[in-house]
Formats: structure tokens, sequence, C-alpha cells
């Protein structure tokens, strides 16, 4: 049985692949998924269930290219786990290009993913969603 | 092990402290070099990297003279690594000019030097409800 851990480094190495179902496959069916909520982001806000996820990756696919992906730190600490990273993408809506540090936090239950918290610079993705 | 649980209580006691206004104990648990990085850029009051500890003070100040923060709550500190500890929470409160409300989940990222004290913070939080309570 892979650790909560394993799982979520799994997700990483799904979304570096593209492979988004890869990521809907780890998630419970009651899954939140959240980030700051930003009217001029598409990808912001509270995504629900896996149909909710699924629709967030689609946001992020239609209004974000990245350009670079890192994930620097992971730390666990039983049913949860905290990824530290960055990334550098240009939104698709302004042409803009943005930096920024992340944080992730993922809650596990029984090996399946049920609350996923993106903390990032909201001021700094605002700036490139905004004409 | 003993290393690892005594950071996590650090962390613990250094939030006991903001709690109560103590700033300077806070200083005290920081190495004389530590990086202090606040997430975000001008005119973000707070934001920027503050180097060494005798620079703290300005950022609690700049804080202090922008913000009111209430209910200020930790939710989690993981200290599943042995210099790393992670702590999650969120507060509110408003901008002090604007009065406007202001609130925010944070997530903060401690490192630690072999005598326990803090080389690296890095705060993580809603840099936007920032700004928009400024």
């Amino acid at each position: 049985m892979k650790s909560n851990l394993e799982i979520v480094q799994s997700g990483y190495n799904n979304f570096l692949q593209g492979n988004i179902q890869g990521i809907i496959d780890l998630l419970n069916d009651d899954i939140t998924w959240e980030l700051p909520s930003s009217a001029e982001v598409p990808f912001s806000g509270v995504f629900s269930g896996k149909k909710g996820v699924l629709d967030f990756f689609q946001q992020i696919a239609a209004s974000n290219e990245f350009h670079e992906f890192n994930v620097t730190d992971f730390i666990a600490d039983g049913d949860k786990v905290v990824a530290l990273g960055n990334l550098k993408a240009t939104s698709k809506m302004t042409g803009k290009t943005s930096s920024n540090k992340w944080a992730h936090f993922w809650q596990l239950k029984d090996g399946k993913i049920i609350h996923h918290y993106e903390y990032a610079d909201t001021a700094e993705i605002k700036k490139a969603f905004t004409n | 092990m003993e290393t690892l649980v005594k950071n996590a209580a650090t962390v613990a006691a250094v939030y006991e402290a903001f709690g109560k206004g103590d700033v300077a104990f806070i200083i005290s648990q920081l190495d004389k070099n530590v990086l202090w990085e606040v997430m975000g850029a001008k005119p973000n009051p707070i934001a920027g990297v503050y180097k060494g500890s005798a620079n703290i003070p300005s950022f609690f100040l700049a804080l202090a003279n922008n913000y009111e923060l209430e209910n200020f709550q930790v939710q989690y500190i993981l200290d599943a690594d042995e210099n790393t500890v992670i702590a999650k929470g969120c507060h509110g409160g408003k901008g002090l000019v604007s009065g406007k409300p202001l609130k925010t989940h944070w997530a903060m990222e401690w490192r630690f030097n072999e005598e326990g004290k803090v080389t690296e913070y890095r705060n993580m939080y809603d840099t936007q409800a920032y700004a928009n309570a400024l």
C-alpha cells in the first residue's frame, strides 16, 4: 500500500505528464479543492467532487500556459502532506507572465485525497489575469 | 527526534507569543542571520525579504501600522521533517485605514539550525485579500 506521501507525489508526476485522469483517480468522491477566490481568475474558488476538480484542470489548461512547475519540498505528517514549490506561467487571456511560489496542503482519508488547498500570491495572479 | 519535537514546540510558542503581542520572544527564537520572506510585492506594506533578526521588528511594525488581525487560528503544525516545520491556519481582521474586512488562510514554513534557532521563515497568504483591505 502506498503511503500518503507517495500518493501525493504520484499526483504531481501525473500532472507533469499531463495525465489529469491519473490525478482524479487519487481523489475521494467528497474532495474539496480550493484556491482563494478571485473574480478575474477562472481556476480560483472551491471545486467540489471529482467533476469539480476536472473542471479546475480544464480551466487551468484553457487559461494558463506553464513554463516552469517545480516541487521543492514535501513534508508529510500522518494524514497530511504539504508540498512547496514554484511556477512560471503565462495567462492565455492577457499574455502576461508571472512567477509564483506556492504551498499545497493535502488532506488524505483512507488512501484518497479529500481536501486540497493552494496558497499562492493571489495579488500576483490577479495582476497576470487583468488587462 | 528530540530536536524535531522541540522545533515544533518552538513554533507553537512563537504563535502563542504573537497572540500576546510578545514580539521580543519571537525575535529571541531567530538566528541573527535569519531570512524572513513575506509573500507579495509593493505596494503591499508587509511584503518582502527581511534579512537578519535586527530587521524583523520592522515587519511587525508594518503589519501593526496597516492591519488589525482578529481570530488568529493555528490549525495544524506539521513537524515530520528534521529541520522544517510547516504550520497552517487562518485569521480575520481589517485594514486600519479603510476599515475593510480582511480574511485569509495562511501557511508558514519554518527552518531551523542545529541550535534550534529559526534560519528561514516564509509565509504564504491571500495577498489580494490584504490588498483589498488596505
